[in-house]
């Protein structure tokens, strides 16, 4: 366990605006985010958390129209630069996404694409070695063991989600990217989830982007409030819980919690 | 006064209740001539294709009678056509035997294949992938308009610019004089009718692959670039193998139009049912042959002697059986591939 870093700021957001076309969806985003945590976005609806987090592995280059200002620094280097290759950053900051998309490939398969794309011709002991490990990782492996070989999509929604992060963690990131991961799951599968990012932070660093304050609560070391494009309070969760500053995070817990 | 006036309106309510209630029976009845009117009529179309069916069969019966296997076994209709027609009324001649047609059919059709097949996946991949919007609008109307050229045209083209190509470019006196006594070398061959054909089927696979790949959810693309695949690899990896039910749907329904062409081919592939002979090297694919479909065109002209115009059924029912073969085949492979994939 790797608690040494613990503290330390893996990515930093600076001066971020960021627009779809004429619409301006962040303004002005300061962030640090540390090493080994896990930092969740939350606000209404509309308010920027999943645009940022896709900035932050800049999937948002698929998205027509977009364009930002300012910087984001991965370990210290710009990962907006022109020269920064984006699948190498993609290899560090992985994604698990809202809707569960395993491929419509075999669980198996489904794994052992990004070890194969990503590292190149491994052989079939260690291949299988790593699906394991992180199919364990992802509290997956009992429940899929003896079926590796059938359809993802034949796996209920919050297997197939357990399944997307597992293969997340196959290509070793250092950050991965929850963009809501559990708003499609029911409350087991989400207990189930959240048990695994406690587990996962441990080796990982986490950003979460949740609807859920109760689930922010329960998991999250950091939290960013957003609104309408601005970050309007970040803190430690205790702080922000028992102790937030500003109005609109007064009014949003209150109305969320009572 | 006062009951009056509940009473009248008692019995206009009653006038209204009435008519509504014909009202509604009326748009029932209508609902069901409608139903009807539209089952009688798919029921009619289902019926033709029996009567056809059978009208073929009935028709070519004799054909198959007489030879039984042998007519998909043996060679040499053209000859065969010759004497029949030339054969005395008492005597009719009904040996027939379709093999180098039914070759004919299946070269040209496996060669274009071989060559529509990638060029139809990867322009498929060019206009819903590779090329920014404006670009992807050109090109499917392009390939929209391709698929529309009537096959004459094509024929057409392909008899005054691709068979003079391969005359000029393949074919020499020496070659001409060497092979002389089977088959004379002209330009019009299997590899004139590989080219039409390809041509000819490749904007059906682009459309139906465009389909399918458009089709593909989004999410799988954006599973695979965060997992840090390249776009390239995403297509190779995620995007196309993804969309291959539909791609395979392409390429059975290409395969159908190939075997099926008749005009264009029977312009340019030589119209004599050679059977080409992997032992002549490249002349392989000069040979001039002729396929089960053209065959008809090339043929009718005799269609007044009873056997060949009963030979000629026969080639159509070899056709038609393929035909609906390949067309149960694609369900078949659909269904099985949405199965493996675990969306039924």
């Amino acid at each position: 366990m790797v608690y040494s870093n613990s503290g330390s700021i893996i990515i930093s957001v600076k001066e971020l605006n960021a627009w779809y076309g004429e619409k301006k969806a962040l303004s002005n985003i300061n962030i640090d985010i540390k090493k080994n945590s896990i930092t969740a976005f939350i606000g209404p609806s509309g308010c920027g958390k999943t645009t940022l987090l896709r900035c932050l592995n800049r999937m948002n280059d698929l998205v027509d129209g977009f364009r930002l200002t300012g910087d984001i620094l991965l370990d210290g280097e710009s990962i907006l630069s022109k020269n920064r290759d984006v699948i190498e950053l993609r290899r560090k900051v992985g994604m698990v996404f809202q809707q569960p998309n395993p491929f419509p490939k075999t669980i198996f398969e489904n794994m052992a694409l990004p070890v194969k794309e990503n590292f190149g011709n491994v052989r079939r002991e260690k291949l299988e070695e790593i699906i394991e490990t992180n199919l364990k990782a992802a509290s997956l492996y009992e429940e899929v063991e003896d079926r590796l070989d059938s359809s993802a999509l034949r796996l209920s929604g919050g297997q197939q989600q357990r399944l997307c992060i597992a293969r997340a963690l196959t290509i070793n990131p250092e950050v991965i990217l929850f963009d809501e991961p559990c708003s499609a799951l029911d409350p087991i599968s989400t207990m189930k989830i959240e048990d695994m990012l406690m587990e996962l932070k441990q080796k990982y660093t986490i950003v979460i982007v949740t609807h859920n304050l109760h689930q922010a609560s329960r998991i999250a070391d950091e939290v960013a409030m957003f609104y309408e494009g601005q970050i309007v309070e970040q803190a430690s969760t205790d702080v922000f819980f028992s102790n937030p500053k500003t109005q609109l995070a007064q009014d949003y817990i209150s109305s969320k919690f009572s | 006064m006062d009951s009056l006036e509940l009473s009248t309106s008692l019995s206009v309510d009653k006038a209204e209740k009435k008519n509504q209630s014909i009202r509604v029976r009326l748009g029932r009845l209508r609902d069901s001539v409608c139903e009807s009117g539209i089952f009688v009529l798919t029921a009619s179309s289902a019926i033709i294709i029996v009567f056809i069916f059978i009208f073929i069969l009935i028709k070519s019966w004799n054909i198959f009678a007489v030879n039984g296997i042998n007519f998909v076994l043996k060679s040499g209709f053209d000859q065969q056509i010759i004497e029949a027609y030339h054969a005395p009324a008492d005597k009719p001649v009904w040996h027939f035997g379709a093999l180098g047609l039914l070759l004919g059919s299946g070269l040209t059709t496996v060669g274009a294949l071989l060559l529509a097949i990638p060029l139809g996946i990867g322009t498929a991949i060019v206009i819903t992938e590779l090329s920014p919007r404006w670009m992807k609008g050109l090109l499917q109307s392009f390939i929209r308009l391709l698929a529309s050229i009537p096959s004459v045209i094509y024929g057409l083209v392909a008899l005054l610019v691709v068979v003079p190509f391969i005359q000029d470019n393949f074919i020499t006196s020496e070659l001409q004089l060497q092979y002389i006594k089977q088959f004379q070398l002209t330009g019009n061959s299997l590899l004139a009718g590989i080219a039409v054909l390809s041509i000819m089927i490749t904007p059906v696979i682009v459309a139906l692959s465009v389909d399918a790949i458009n089709a593909v959810p989004h999410r799988y693309k954006e599973a695979s670039l965060a997992l840090g695949l390249s776009h390239w690899r995403t297509i190779v990896k995620v995007i196309v193998p993804s969309a291959k039910s539909g791609i395979t749907a392409g390429i059975i329904l290409g395969t159908g139009r190939a075997i099926g062409e008749a005009l264009a081919l029977s312009m340019v592939s030589g119209g004599i049912g050679n059977i080409p002979n992997p032992a002549d090297g490249g002349v392989f694919f000069l040979t001039p042959i002729l396929t089960l479909a053209s065959a008809i065109i090339n043929k009718s002209e005799s269609m007044s002697v009873p056997s060949i115009n009963a030979a000629l059924f026969a080639c159509g029912v070899l056709l038609l059986v393929t035909c609906t073969t390949l067309s149960l085949f694609t369900k078949i492979v659909e269904r099985s591939i949405r199965r493996r994939e675990g969306l039924e």
